[in-house]
């Protein structure tokens, strides 16, 4: 005997209920921005589908959490590994406690033997585990996606009959549906500026079923509209953050964030509130967050408390006209806290600095290689990727110039500052290796507190012939120095030949006939020829021009420069500065005579000019053209009107069109 | 063809640069031109360059025309007749900057070692005559004062500096070193006159003298103060 009352289900007891977020974008963390520049995970999928991270290295999460429901239930929420690999993030995540279940209770009653039963049914949604992936392909834009899985499952007790002709029979059996699926997503986050960030995601762009459905109860299924999530985040003042998601179900997300340096971390605090379309009232819900991070973890505790009160049973009308469409917040879901640990495991160090480029100012001209000692060769542009100010020592290594890594001078640099840093370079190679022209290769460092290099950088650098010249007269003096012996010898050769003459001559006026000799013999042998290869970049090595007997007026000043200076009289390369910018170059002597002196070589006083030397005696200096290859008085007057029109005259050495260099 | 030879000559006179005619001459007036090393004897009508120096003897003096202008040179005096022009406040200080371009560097340690040694025989006690350069260097402060009264003042504060450098007898002068300070603080130019009188403080004055020099630099110093 049985009696069998069939009724619609009319009850559901709603006896496991957990959740992570509400609408699609709350946060199980608490909801705090990105422009926190947190090193943690402060957000999971739900609030950040772009997976975006400041995470260094390996990072470990677990969360708990205490459902606020008459009767207390705790539960594992989640347990994560994320792992950075340059500009590229991975995450997954194990998800236990994302999951909701529901007995549903029907007033269909069965009597058998005697005993009367109910026929119940059961309705599961569980998302187990969940991974993601994200590129930061600049400073202020990244993009990412995520990819979970889900299953829901409905059993339902129904009764069978059975005849037969003998005996009918009547049993209950369990039917069972179940359904598999993956959803992927992707998100963009774009940063235009340091205090503003927006955002934006798919939810539920990608479904794959794997397996079942619920057939004739697809109603009950988890709801899958396509939804993208809009963010935004500004920081408009230095500890406020205020951020803000609206979904296009109509569903969104406000909140803001407050955080002070405390302990030697940083502590957040963070307030947001919701509203999720498939829930009363109007505002659903709000959450309040506290977060501290130290060096290796981070601790968050985040509340969502739901305006509208929920009991363990309630009617199960709205399931079935709205679903569930998320696992974590909907209209069955419990007010609850949150702790969530985070713990980071850095196997490399952090980078605090990092070079956004180097730029290469000079060529390599080997015969400068004073200059490099006093002049950067290259400038380094740099940021302070930490939150302190920061030592950085900069060097560099470059290939066939250098035996070992060169330091140069150490800068500081501000927090999220950036700055131009300079490399200097000494050339220990042999002068004579540098016979033409090479490309090496130049590797700057940049460190800050440990020995190993926070980042590093490599260009191809030129490096010049031994006879190249960057075509700045002042570093002709370099040329001069070169094989000064073999100058000096020379030199010696003609005055010894002209002993007899310098005997006689009065012991002021000695270095004026030195000069004087020494020209005219020069510029006998001498021929002027211009240089074939560029006038303005190879310059012949004094030994070179008096060898070759002849030069353009880089080599001759240059050789009878080193002439006169390897026998003690002082030059100056006289710099005029043409409109072309090539220069013309003349050269100054040192007669060694004081001005009251003058006569004694001149009665005009335009072919002398006047120099106070460095301990205090003014002392006559006389130009002379070194293309005149004719003789000394010639090229001295020729010297004399051409300096006194351009650098006296015109003001030339005011105004820089011309200059004077000393060799020493 | 005469027209063409006429255009010739025309040409010919511009090119060369002769800027000054030579109106009036009186006594014995030399010409040394550009950086020639000889003298030659100006007559009346002569053409002068810029780039010339003109000499008067005693009782001689010169009379030149350029575009309407009259300049007069008179005796013992020698000036260069670039500088018979007017010359802006700016390139004045630009020259009188120029002062500090022309002293050597202080040497630098660094680098190889300069080779100091002489060679050619000494002569010790040499008693070779030196020209009196005195004498040419007084003219050329006469001339500078005589351009700063025909209005070409701050050439005439060039000329001045060019001659106190390169004939050092000249600086010495008490009286022509305060004119020409003088020169400057009537240009206004407070800095360039204080340098001024602090470098004539240096020289051997009588107490007088010293009490004058103090008095102005004084006096500038307060209206620096002032402004």
């Amino acid at each position: 005997m049985f009696r069998k009352s069939l009724l619609k289900i009319f009850l559901l007891i709603q006896i496991f209920a957990l959740q992570t977020s509400a609408q699609q974008s709350l946060d199980i963390y608490g909801g705090f921005s990105k422009l926190m520049r947190p090193k943690y995970r402060v957000n999971s999928f739900e609030g950040n589908t772009m997976n975006f991270n400041r995470t260094i290295d390996w990072e470990f999460g677990f969360s708990g959490a205490v459902i606020l429901s008459k009767k207390r239930a705790n539960s594992i929420q989640l347990a994560s590994v994320g792992k950075r690999i340059g500009d590229h993030y991975l995450y997954a995540r194990y998800t236990p406690g994302f999951k909701k279940s529901f007995a549903l209770n029907t007033d269909t009653l069965v009597t058998i033997d005697d005993s009367i039963n109910v026929l119940n049914s059961s309705l599961n949604y569980s998302e187990l585990f969940g991974a993601g992936y994200s590129c930061q392909f600049s400073n202020s834009f990244t993009a990412g996606v995520t990819l979970r899985y889900f299953e829901q499952s409905y059993s339902q007790e129904n009764v069978y009959f059975y005849f037969s002709d003998t005996v009918n029979t009547l049993v209950t059996n369990l039917d069972y549906w179940n359904k598999k699926q993956w959803r992927g997503d992707i998100g963009f986050t774009y940063q235009p500026y340091s205090n503003l960030l927006f955002s934006v995601s798919s939810s539920n762009l990608l479904i794959l079923n794997e397996s079942g459905g619920f057939v004739d109860n697809t109603n009950l299924e988890l709801k899958t509209t396509k939804d993208a999530i809009i963010g935004i985040e500004y920081n408009p003042f230095n500890n406020i953050f205020l951020f803000g998601n609206y979904e296009t179900s109509s569903s969104f997300l406000v909140g803001a964030n407050y955080s002070i340096n405390l302990l030697g971390g940083k502590l957040g605090l963070g307030m947001s509130m919701f509203h999720d379309k498939y829930q009363t009232p109007y505002i659903t819900g709000f959450q309040p967050a506290i977060n501290f991070s130290s060096k290796i973890l981070s601790v968050s505790v985040s509340a969502i408390y739901y305006t509208h009160k929920r009991s363990n049973v309630m009617e199960i009308e709205n399931l079935l006209t709205d679903g569930i469409h998320s696992i974590t917040n909907n209209q069955f879901s419990y007010s609850k806290i949150v702790a969530s640990i985070n713990l980071s495991l850095n196997f490399k160090r952090k980078q605090n600095i990092k070079f956004l480029d180097v730029e290469i100012e000079n060529q390599i001209f080997p015969i400068l290689s004073e200059e490099y000692i006093g002049n950067p060769f290259a400038y380094g542009k740099i940021i302070n990727l930490s939150e302190n100010s920061i030592v950085v020592k900069p060097s560099s290594y470059v290939s066939n110039i250098n035996n070992d890594v060169i330091n140069s001078p150490s800068v500081t640099v501000a927090p999220m500052d950036t700055a131009l840093i300079p490399f200097y370079t000494v050339i220990s190679r042999d002068l004579e290796k540098f016979s033409n022209r090479e490309i090496g290769q130049a590797h700057f460092y940049i460190t800050s507190i440990y020995n190993e290099n926070d980042d590093e950088l490599q260009k191809p650098i030129l490096i010049n012939g031994l006879n190249s010249w960057n075509s700045e007269v002042k570093n002709l003096r370099y040329f001069v120095r070169y094989n000064f012996s073999e100058s000096n010898k020379y030199s010696k050769s003609i005055l010894n030949s002209k002993k007899l003459l310098l005997k006689n001559i009065d012991e002021k006026l000695l270095p004026f006939k030195q000069i004087e000799i020494l020209f005219n013999s020069f510029v006998k042998k001498m021929q002027y020829v211009a240089d074939p290869r560029s006038s303005t970049e190879y310059v012949q090595f004094p030994t070179e021009t008096i060898k070759i007997k002849g030069g353009d007026c880089d080599d001759l000043s240059v050789a009878f420069s080193s002439m006169l200076e390897s026998i003690g009289i002082e030059t100056a390369f006289v710099d005029y500065k043409l409109e072309d910018k090539i220069s013309h170059v003349n050269l100054l002597v040192n007669t060694k005579l004081k001005p009251s002196e003058a006569q004694l070589i001149t009665t005009n006083d335009k072919k002398y000019f006047v120099r106070k030397s460095s301990v205090e005696i003014e002392e006559i200096w006389i130009p002379i053209e070194m293309t005149l290859l004719t003789n000394f008085n010639a090229a001295w007057k020729v010297g004399a009107e051409k300096f006194n029109t351009e650098a006296i005259e015109g003001l030339g050495l005011v105004k820089g069109n011309v200059a004077i260099y000393n060799v020493y | 063809m005469n027209k063409i030879i006429i255009i010739l000559l025309l040409a010919s006179t511009f090119l060369v640069g002769q800027e000054f005619k030579v109106e009036k001459v009186t006594g014995k007036v030399l010409l040394q031109k550009g950086v020639e090393e000889n003298f030659t004897i100006i007559k009346k009508g002569d053409f002068l360059s810029g780039n010339d120096l003109v000499l008067t003897e005693k009782n001689s003096f010169i009379q030149l025309q350029k575009e309407g202008n009259l300049f007069i040179l008179n005796s013992n005096s020698a000036l260069g007749l670039s500088y018979i022009r007017k010359i802006s406040i700016n390139d004045l200080l630009l020259a009188l900057a120029m002062e500090d371009i022309r002293n050597v560097p202080k040497k630098n340690s660094k680098g190889i070692e300069k080779n100091t040694a002489v060679y050619g025989e000494k002569i010790k006690n040499s008693s070779t005559n030196v020209l009196s350069e005195n004498r040419l260097g007084k003219m050329k402060i006469n001339g500078a004062k005589q351009l700063a009264q025909s209005g070409f003042a701050e050439s005439a504060i060039i000329v001045s500096k060019d001659t106190f450098r390169k004939y050092p007898e000249t600086k010495l002068n008490f009286e022509d070193r305060i004119y020409f300070a003088e020169l400057l603080e009537k240009l206004n130019l407070k800095n360039e006159t204080l340098d001024e009188y602090n470098s004539i403080r240096k020289l051997p004055l009588t107490k007088l003298q010293k009490q004058l020099v103090d008095k102005r630099v004084e006096t500038i110093s307060i209206k620096r103060i002032n402004e």
